[in-house]
């Protein structure tokens, strides 16, 4: 009976033992599920997410298809032409263009309609491709994280899940509504005039379509997100201006694909 | 004929060409064509103010108080100031670079900061978005349609005078005989020249 009460006893104290451990684990688990983001996949996903969130895609499936077709062929020319690229337009008149890591990009309608030629949709794009190659905002992603965490051991103490989260949604929409650093974006230009040439177009529409960003000061896409993001069209024209070699002669004419533009969007937006 | 002088300024003046306020990074000479080997047309001193009329590739139309002609448009240091509305023979002579056409944000409001910040993401949107995906072929495929020929240039150097940015370490092209190096050697400026180029 006595040997009976205490094997009971023992077995009630190692059965609460084990839940209490169990709760423990499940708890420090919790706090180290990293909602934010483990993967230049997912926060790519995450930030095209709330893009989407904002402005809807177009339904023009053809339009989409177009900028698909244009935007993977410059990305093949690039370093990280393995990755799953994906191109959308979205349903919106402002005129702005987003990358994000792990190989999204996206166009506005009025960007789109701002351009004339498929040569600056080449160079729009290569911008963009370029700042994924780069890692630009991902490399800005993966900083935060490690100091989140610093800080947090600092602290000695474990952020909660739902912490985390927010602090990577802070991140996330303060990179995506103020934009990177100038020299990141002087590096995506002098890029994307290579990766353009390369893909066969030519290597001075970003000229040209920087003009027409500056032709927007003073309207009232002046405020848009796209001059919020960016240094001036100025200040990028003469920063590549001070970049460009006489090697580019070879390729500073307009690409014989240059008028399909028309078909493809002008006369369907 | 001066009545249709004063048609086609009438029709500039309604048209709202547009040219741009710059300067000269450097002393150089004007061309008459895009090209070295035209023939002079004035000199510019380094600050010298002209206003760019239209560009063709890697050069410029500008005009300065007397003259107008070419330029190599790293020769050319736009000003932060804002276009102006001109008219002129000249400016009615040569091409344009496309006004653009200015977008508005008509009734649906605009992709701006506050949307991001405020709306919800989209998750169902984003598995719509993968169907557009392209593959490779369909892309080298759909260059080949329009005759897109590959070229193989190498990267473009960082000007000295940039500050060093921290993403110089990622590979931007797969030629590895061309790509530039993890950190691209700073080539030293050289002031441009008429015998530049």
């Amino acid at each position: 009976m006595m040997i009976g009460e205490t094997w009971s006893r023992r077995l009630r104290f190692f059965t609460l033992a084990t839940l209490l451990l169990v709760c423990i684990a499940f708890r420090v688990f919790e706090t180290h599920a990293q909602p934010q983001a483990s993967s230049e996949q997912e926060a790519g996903e995450e930030i095209v997410a709330v893009y989407l969130g904002a402005a809807p895609l177009t339904q023009n499936i053809d339009l989409n298809r177009y900028v698909s077709l244009v935007g993977t062929k410059v990305a093949l020319k690039s370093e990280r032409s393995a990755l799953t690229w994906t191109f959308g337009v979205l349903a919106s008149g402002s005129v702005n263009a987003f990358s994000a890591p792990g190989g999204y990009i996206l166009v506005t309608e009025g960007l789109l309609g701002m351009l004339d030629t498929e040569d600056e949709l080449a160079a729009v794009l290569a911008h963009e491709v370029a700042h994924i190659v780069r890692q630009h905002h991902w490399k800005i992603i993966q900083k935060q994280q490690q100091a989140s965490e610093l800080v947090a051991k600092m602290q000695g103490n474990m952020k909660t899940s739902n912490e985390l989260f927010a602090d990577m949604n802070s991140l996330f929409s303060d990179m995506m509504t103020r934009g990177l650093d100038k020299n990141a974006e002087f590096e995506a230009d002098r890029d994307a005039i290579i990766l353009a040439a390369n893909a066969g177009y030519d290597c001075t529409a970003i000229f040209s379509l920087l003009t027409k960003l500056d032709d927007l000061k003073g309207s009232s896409e002046s405020s848009s997100l796209i001059f919020q993001t960016h240094p001036s069209p100025a200040q990028r024209m003469d920063a590549l201006s001070a970049a460009v070699s006489p090697e580019l002669d070879s390729c500073a004419t307009a690409s014989p694909a240059a008028a399909r533009y028309q078909k493809y969007v002008k006369s369907v937006l | 004929m001066r009545a249709l002088v004063w048609l086609i300024c009438a029709l500039a003046l309604l048209s709202g060409l547009r040219v741009y306020a710059a300067t000269v990074r450097t002393g150089v000479t004007l061309l008459t064509q895009p090209t070295q080997r035209s023939v002079a047309v004035a000199t510019l001193a380094k600050g010298a103010q002209i206003e760019i009329m239209s560009r063709n590739g890697l050069w410029s139309e500008v005009c300065c108080a007397d003259a107008c002609g070419w330029l190599r448009i790293t020769a050319i240091s736009r000003d932060s100031g804002t276009a102006t509305t001109k008219t002129s023979l000249a400016a009615l002579q040569t091409g344009r670079d496309g006004a653009g056409n200015a977008v508005s944000s008509t009734g649906v409001r605009g992709l701006d900061a506050e949307a991001i910040k405020v709306d919800q993401p989209d998750y169902e949107a984003l598995v719509a978005l993968r169907q557009w995906q392209v593959t490779p072929g369909q892309a080298i495929k759909f260059a080949e349609e329009g005759f897109l020929e590959d070229r193989s240039l190498a990267a473009l150097a960082q000007p000295v005078d940039e500050s060093s940015s921290p993403h110089q370490e990622s590979r931007m092209f797969p030629d590895p005989d061309r790509i530039s190096t993890s950190r691209p050697t700073k080539k030293k400026r050289v002031e441009a020249s008429d015998d530049d180029w």
